[in-house]
């Protein structure tokens, strides 16, 4: 089954597949710009709502051909996917292929799946992208990061499949398979190449788990004798911790299974800000992408209108680069880095003073 | 002023010059200066560098221990027999770094030493060194690390062709045992704070039986203060806050990653001691890493850091019962960097480990 995954790739790339951003799956024909593209949005819970409104007032600012769809958590278990998202949600990504998801407190309890897990599961989102860049005007201790961190999002030790052997001794399996791996190396080469980036590192502890991780690099190894133009690596972890809060600098491009990219991509949050900053999209099988907000709900802030859209908007701006439309995805980035650089208006994670409402409006003026 | 509660001494001492105020003095048995036997294995590519280094300040220090060097090379099948009952017999060891083959069905040598001698707890102190800049301020951290067992059991099979299962073991016998030496260790060393880091909300049962460890040797320490954090978190907050840790406790795997995060934010791997420890036996070696040995250019311009060995070399002559001699090596070390003259490139300046070395013996009292 690999190898008519990998036969099916080369088929599309050497015909030069002019619409990279569905490699696997049929082109959507984005060229005329006036066509609306429908996307679903979940706005979530807590801020979610808040933060929500200001990616739509900033979109129709922007003049950004999107139509959303909302769609909330519901309050009943739906039997048919066993959580809180009902079907219609997830009908709704599945055609419209597009999504952008708000925080989503997962009710505690028992008989349901969590949200996140349902989510990932039912559309089968296999690569987590975290763009990580230091933004100017928010000072921390790093100023040149610039990163993306590529994770690869259904297997590895977060499998779920622990049992206890014997009283006092519990094992956890933690599983590689080449299928998944290759879908991930795949897509993070096409991703350095589409977006002008010039080396990928594949991370990695093959010293000590030599067959899993092993074979994890040989797909790496694989699928980067297919791009040619682009620089890989291969760094082990420990090594990499060290290098990336010495000097982040070094690195471009970064491709984990899943448990080291947990670690990696919230090290690189950290790096930048915190989770409140940071953008991160979901890719799944057939194009689909689900951009969404990593940091939590706030409950505690929920509509005070002090919630700092950064993130969101981040994540949309990605969301609107898979779609291809990158000018519009500049315009807006270059409005918030703008807005958080000039530092008048800046929400209280930030230590300024602005209201939600406030940011958004300063960023609409910057477009 | 936040000053380390340890280089407070050093810095008086420091700043005293050479007229040291004593603390009261260390009263040695009859016949605690006979010189004790320590293996030494300079390993590869920069190992035989430093464990060099080692040797010369002991040499000038005429410190009462004497090496018994073994060749071991990471490409070996197994740590040859001599060398483990040379260890055996003399329970404590310091190592250079072996290197680690990458995928080639061979274990790595160093983790064949941790799990035959039972070396279960891995110990990497992570402080800033006074004129050493970091991003970083007010960082001192003990990382202590599960060392046995966990992602690294070595248990790995394919299940069919393209797919790969490896076990990850966790045993509250082992969990325990590591709990009780990192709460010992902190009750000994004055530490106020332990947290223990795992990532229990994913996998539940394995983290969770660490998390259950952890937490009964908490409550037999009420003076010593107890907390968990998910190691995402974990990581995200020792690159924004790393003030906040004192003590770590933690499994295989995470330790690793967080010990080398830790060492990272406090001047890198070049200059943090560590060892690992069991019931009978001790090794100590450069903090974290052990499997990195450096590239060829730097084995070949001999600019390897030595900071770390010495430091650890010292941890090890206070294991020994050598306080005195510990504490000079300490704090000539110290004061080289305070100094800032002789640093070798991963600290920013241009020096080969010689003339590092050479300044350390000119700095000895």
């Amino acid at each position: 089954m690999a190898t008519q995954l990998l036969r099916r790739v080369t088929q599309i790339l050497s015909h030069g597949n002019p619409n990279p951003s569905s490699h696997i799956s049929v082109a959507r024909p984005f060229s005329s710009a006036t066509e609306t593209i429908r996307a679903t949005l979940f706005p979530g819970d807590g801020i979610g709502p808040e933060i929500a409104e200001s990616v739509k007032q900033v979109f129709k600012t922007a003049d950004v051909p999107i139509e959303w769809e909302e769609h909330y958590v519901g309050d009943q278990v739906d039997p048919r996917t066993q959580s809180f998202l009902t079907w219609e949600s997830l009908e709704s990504v599945r055609r419209n292929r597009v999504g952008l998801k708000g925080p989503m407190a997962t009710p505690i309890g028992k008989g349901h799946r969590s949200l996140n897990l349902t989510l990932r599961k039912e559309l089968n989102l296999y690569a987590n992208v975290r763009p990580c860049y230091s933004l100017p005007g928010y000072k921390t201790r790093y100023d040149d990061v610039n990163l993306i961190t590529i994770r690869e999002n259904t297997e590895g030790e977060y499998s779920g499949l622990e049992h206890q052997v014997v009283r006092g001794v519990v094992e956890s399996l933690k599983i590689i398979t080449r299928q998944a791996s290759l879908r991930v190396a795949e897509y993070a080469f096409h991703y350095a190449k589409t977006h002008g980036r010039e080396r990928v590192s594949a991370i990695h502890k093959a010293n000590i788990m030599q067959k899993t991780d092993g074979l994890f690099l040989k797909c790496c190894r694989e699928v980067a004798e297919k791009y040619p133009e682009i620089t890989y690596e291969e760094v082990v972890i420990d090594n990499c911790c060290m290098m990336l809060v010495k000097n982040p600098a070094l690195f471009d491009v970064l491709v984990m299974p899943n448990l080291y990219g947990d670690i990696i991509s919230d090290l690189c949050a950290g790096l930048i800000g915190g989770l409140g900053l940071t953008p991160s999209c979901n890719i799944g099988e057939g194009g689909i992408a689900l951009a969404e907000a990593v940091h939590g709900s706030a409950p505690d802030i929920a509509g005070k209108n002090m919630a700092n859209p950064t993130a969101l908007l981040l994540s949309s701006v990605s969301m609107l680069r898979h779609l291809n439309l990158h000018d519009k995805a500049d315009r807006i980035q270059d409005a918030i880095l703008n807005t958080i650089a000039e530092g008048k208006y800046r929400t209280a994670d930030l230590g300024g003073t602005s209201t939600t409402t406030d940011f958004t409006k300063a960023i609409c003026d910057h477009l | 002023m936040a000053t380390s509660r340890r280089s407070l001494p050093l810095l008086r001492t420091l700043m005293a010059g050479k007229t040291q105020t004593r603390t009261v003095t260390y009263m040695p048995r009859p016949g605690d200066g006979a010189p004790r036997p320590v293996t030494l294995i300079p390993g590869d590519g920069i190992g035989p560098l430093v464990t060099n280094a080692v040797e010369q300040v002991m040499e000038t220090m005429h410190a009462p221990v004497y090496f018994e060097k073994y060749e071991v090379h990471g490409d070996m099948k197994r740590v040859p027999q001599e060398v483990m009952d040379s260890i055996r017999k003399n329970k404590v060891c310091l190592k250079g770094g072996l290197k680690t083959p990458m995928g080639g069905g061979v274990n790595s040598l160093n983790m064949q030493l941790r799990k035959e001698l039972d070396l279960y707890a891995s110990l990497v102190n992570c402080c800033n060194l006074p004129g050493l800049r970091t991003r970083h301020e007010n960082v001192d951290i003990v990382v202590i690390r599960e060392n046995t067992e966990g992602e690294y059991s070595g248990l790995e099979h394919e299940v069919v062709p393209g797919v790969v299962e490896s076990l990850k073991v966790i045993t509250k016998f082992c969990s325990e045992r590591i709990a009780k030496y990192a709460f010992e260790y902190a009750y000994l060393n004055n530490r106020k704070k332990v947290t223990a880091v795992h990532k229990a909300n994913i996998m539940k049962l394995a983290d969770g039986l660490f998390l259950e460890s952890c937490r009964e040797v908490a409550t037999k320490y009420p003076s010593i203060k107890y907390n968990e954090i998910i190691v995402d978190n974990c990581c995200m907050q020792l690159v924004s806050k790393p003030e906040q840790f004192d003590v770590m406790v933690t499994p295989n795997l995470y330790g690793n990653l967080v010990a080398n995060t830790a060492a990272g934010i406090a001047g890198g791997t070049g200059v943090m001691p560590g060892g690992n420890v069991g019931a009978e036996f001790a090794v100590f070696e450069q903090g974290a890493s052990a499997g990195n040995v450096g590239k060829e250019k730097i084995v070949e311009q001999m600019k390897a850091n030595p900071v770390a060995l010495l430091l650890s070399s010292a941890m090890m002559l206070r294991h020994l019962q050598f306080p005195s001699f510990a504490d000079r090596l300490e704090s000539a070390v110290k004061r080289v960097i305070l100094e800032g003259q002789y640093r070798t490139k991963d600290l920013g300046g241009d020096s080969t480990t010689q003339e590092v070395v050479d300044a350390v013996i000119a700095k000895l009292d």
